[in-house]
């Protein structure tokens, strides 16, 4: 444990550094130095690389003085990224007299396209038509895809009086309404027609209807975090009939959960349901036979309303489950058996708390494909907020698709409208993206500290018992929990942790009050291979449990004693490639001065199979 | 102080622990947070292999751990054996069963020192 705390307060300090020194001015004499002149010692391919670093760090100067340096670069740079980064950067600096280069280059059709597509748009920021025309009035862009008294870029129509702007972008979507500020402001996101049509041109899928980006999820703009997950599982059901010992075998385990939540800054809500249904039918030949089914549905919300870290809570939870079974015997009618048994659940609790969890697995994702675009040298800008927003919030809206094609087609799309991939991808890049927008290991990784603690009110309906540690009737409880999560090492490693406690209050004398109390805390740490794959990963994790069931004043047989466990956990997973993988894994757990061993491991090797047919 | 035993450390390919209980009296093992209050301290489903399953009806307090008093009450060594014993369609009944119930229907009367095995309902259902 102090390990671990040494380690985090080590990565603390050094992540301060960092931003300390991020924040430090730019020497901007000396990155105009270094951009024009080889220091003497450093071989050519270093130089560019410190050229193109010097462009971006010109850019975030925010100093005129860079501008001449950056028109010289966007004007004659056609070879290198770094000439895509000075325009891109133009256009951020504000500087009308960058006017006249930026058409040059977007008129020019000896210069690529994406390379005028990003002079296209650095003219849009600067209020400027490609074609040459003068502006009047400012351009702005509000909301995506509206010109407000201004004149659209190349092939936009003209819109006056804060019209709304129509077929605005010509031939390639990405110069009219496509502010990466206007995308996603109050929530709403237009033009992503536009978008997928650009991103299907990027990459060879022509401007086809099923390439357009779909309606994207409504947010409130102070979210901090949301999801929304749907999960059909149809487990092993089965229905099986032999000749031989003529009996037909039904089984079957179908469930249905859905769930959804919304972080915002002042307050957070989340709701849920589930379904759930367990059969099964045995009818062996004769007299025998055995039929069984358990219905469960559930449901449960929770409302937080937030000042600063401190909250207050509500939550409600309702449900039923029914127990049927039926068995008939063999031989003896007598031991026929028949039973029913339902139970419900109604309850709420109130309390306060300091704190959230958020699940940034998508926030991950985001910085992922930025450090991939950043080693590949494409990355023209970091991604900004509200970009970030819209790609996570393109990936939501395509969660149901079978393939990622459009998902790699709207990202790439998305990130080139915003100026932040430079250039169109090759194979190589586009591969690594995809293996990020594939990634499994990005879901449920949690981030934040949470501290709650409420009191409980419900009534429990339940079958009759006498004498059991049951309880049912009103219940009353006081309810405490922690959970804790933190990302490190690039979004590679990652510790949480979970602590509950339970007390049951006011229980009436027939009744046991159990008490519960527990925490586990967990080390993952996932391991890429060079191109994105995952890898592997290791998970660790420990667990310690403390309860007593206490009896009731009316049972003075019952024996219930404090007890206690401790358990660990370790395993790694390893993809070898397509067709390979290990899995080892152990645990170790002490309860009730038992202890209990367990190891697995899980190996298959293979390749995909290799096939050649003559044509 | 109890003895300690260790069985069935295995490897390749097959999982996992197993237990067994010495000593004279009952050892009735730790609850997890959704042994009692109803929904609002409802928890994940348990795995689908026989000892999860009986873990979590240890768990729920509905077996104990071991109970060494009498042979033949209904502790956690037993319910491993149960279910492993029963055909492969009727394990599956019993583990899914257990691993979707509610710690209240786990739950018979005796639980956990001398469950009651007639009214244990998931048991049943693969067991008769």
């Amino acid at each position: 444990m102090r390990r671990t705390s040494s380690v985090v307060a080590a990565m603390f300090a050094a992540s301060l550094a960092v931003s300390v020194a991020s924040a430090q001015s730019v020497d901007v004499a000396a990155q105009i130095k270094l951009i024009e002149n080889q220091p003497s010692g450093t071989d050519r391919t270093a130089w560019k690389e410190q050229r193109r670093d010097a462009a971006r760090k010109l850019v975030q100067s925010k100093d005129k003085k860079a501008v001449p340096v950056l028109i010289k670069l966007a004007e004659t740079e056609t070879f290198d990224i770094i000439g895509e980064i000075a325009i891109e950067g133009l256009g951020n600096l504000g500087d009308q007299s960058a006017v006249p280069v930026l058409q040059k280059v977007a008129n020019d059709a000896t210069r690529d396209k994406a390379t005028r597509d990003l002079a296209k748009k650095a003219l849009f920021k600067l209020g400027a038509a490609a074609s040459g025309g003068a502006t009047t009035g400012g351009a702005t862009t509000t909301g995506g895809s509206t010109t407000t008294g201004g004149t659209a870029a190349t092939g936009g129509s003209t819109t006056t009086g804060g019209a709304t702007t129509t077929g605005g972008s010509g031939d390639d979507g990405v110069s009219a309404g496509g502010s990466d500020d206007g995308a996603t402001a109050g929530g709403t996101t237009a033009g992503g027609g536009e978008l997928g049509n650009a991103g299907a041109g990027l990459l060879g899928g022509g401007a086809t209807a099923s390439n357009e980006l779909p309606e994207l999820p409504v947010l409130p703009d102070d979210t901090l975090a949301a999801y929304d997950r749907l999960t059909f599982a149809a487990g092993a059901a089965s229905l099986e009939y032999d000749t031989v010992r003529k009996r037909p075998v039904f089984e079957g385990d179908l469930a249905a959960s859905y769930r959804k939540r919304v972080e915002r800054e002042q307050m957070a809500w989340g709701w849920g349901a589930d379904a759930r249904v367990v059969a099964g039918y045995i009818n062996p030949e004769g007299r025998e036979q055995t039929r069984g089914a358990q219905l469960t549905v559930a449901g449960n919300g929770e409302a937080r309303f937030y000042k600063g870290k401190i909250y207050g809570v509500g939550k409600a939870a309702i449900g039923i489950q029914d127990d049927y079974i039926s068995f008939e015997d063999a031989m003896d009618p007598n031991n026929d058996l028949k039973d029913n048994r339902f139970q419900a659940d109604a309850q709420f609790a109130l309390g306060a708390g300091y704190g959230r969890v958020l699940d940034v697995g998508g926030a991950i994702r985001v910085r992922r494909l930025a450090r991939v675009l950043d080693a590949a040298r494409a990355l023209g800008k970091q991604i900004d907020a509200a970009t970030a927003k819209r790609l996570q919030l393109t990936w939501w809206a395509l969660r149901d698709e079978r393939s990622a094609y459009r998902a790699l087609v709207a990202t790439v799309a998305i990130l080139r409208e915003a100026g932040i991939l430079l250039g169109e991808p090759d194979a190589g890049l586009s591969y690594e993206l995809l293996t990020v927008l594939r990634d499994t290991q990005l879901y449920l990784r949690p981030s934040g500290l949470d501290v709650q603690v409420a009191f409980g009110e419900g009534y429990l309906l339940r079958p009759d018992m006498d004498p059991t540690p049951a309880e049912s009737g009103r219940v009353e409880q006081l309810l405490a929990s922690a959970s804790y999560g933190q990302q490190l090492a690039e979004d590679k490693a990652e510790v949480s942790g979970t602590a509950f406690a339970r007390l049951r209050l006011f229980a009436p004398d027939e009744q046991p009050s159990p008490f519960a109390l527990g925490a586990t805390a967990r080390l993952r740490r996932f391991a890429y291979g060079p191109h994105g794959d995952p890898f592997g990963a290791l998970d660790l994790s420990a667990t310690l449990l403390l309860s007593k069931d206490r009896c009731s004043v009316n049972d003075p047989m019952c024996g219930a004693q404090l007890s206690g466990r401790i358990q660990g956990e370790v395993g790694f997973t390893l993809f070898m490639n397509q067709a390979s993988g290990l899995r080892v894994a152990g645990m170790v757990a002490q309860d009730g001065g038992e202890l209990f061993l367990g190891g697995s491991l899980t190996a298959t090797y293979g390749l995909l199979d290799g096939t050649f047919a003559g044509m | 102080m109890k003895d300690l035993c260790i069985t069935s450390l295995v490897l390749v390919p097959a999982l996992f622990a197993g237990a067994c209980g010495a000593g004279d009296d009952v050892a009735e093992g730790a609850r997890a947070s959704c042994a009692f209050g109803g929904l609002l301290t409802d928890c994940e489903d348990a795995d689908r292999t026989p000892e999860a399953a009986c873990w979590r009806m240890v768990d729920c307090g509905a077996i104990a751990i071991s109970n060494e008093t009498q042979d033949y009450w209904f502790d956690w060594d037993r319910c491993v054996d149960t279910i492993e014993r029963l055909t492969e369609e009727r394990q599956r009944l019993v583990i899914n069963c257990v691993a979707v119930s509610t710690c209240d229907q786990l739950r018979v009367d005796g639980s956990p020192d001398q469950p009651d095995t007639d009214q244990l309902y998931c048991v049943q259902l693969g067991a008769r």
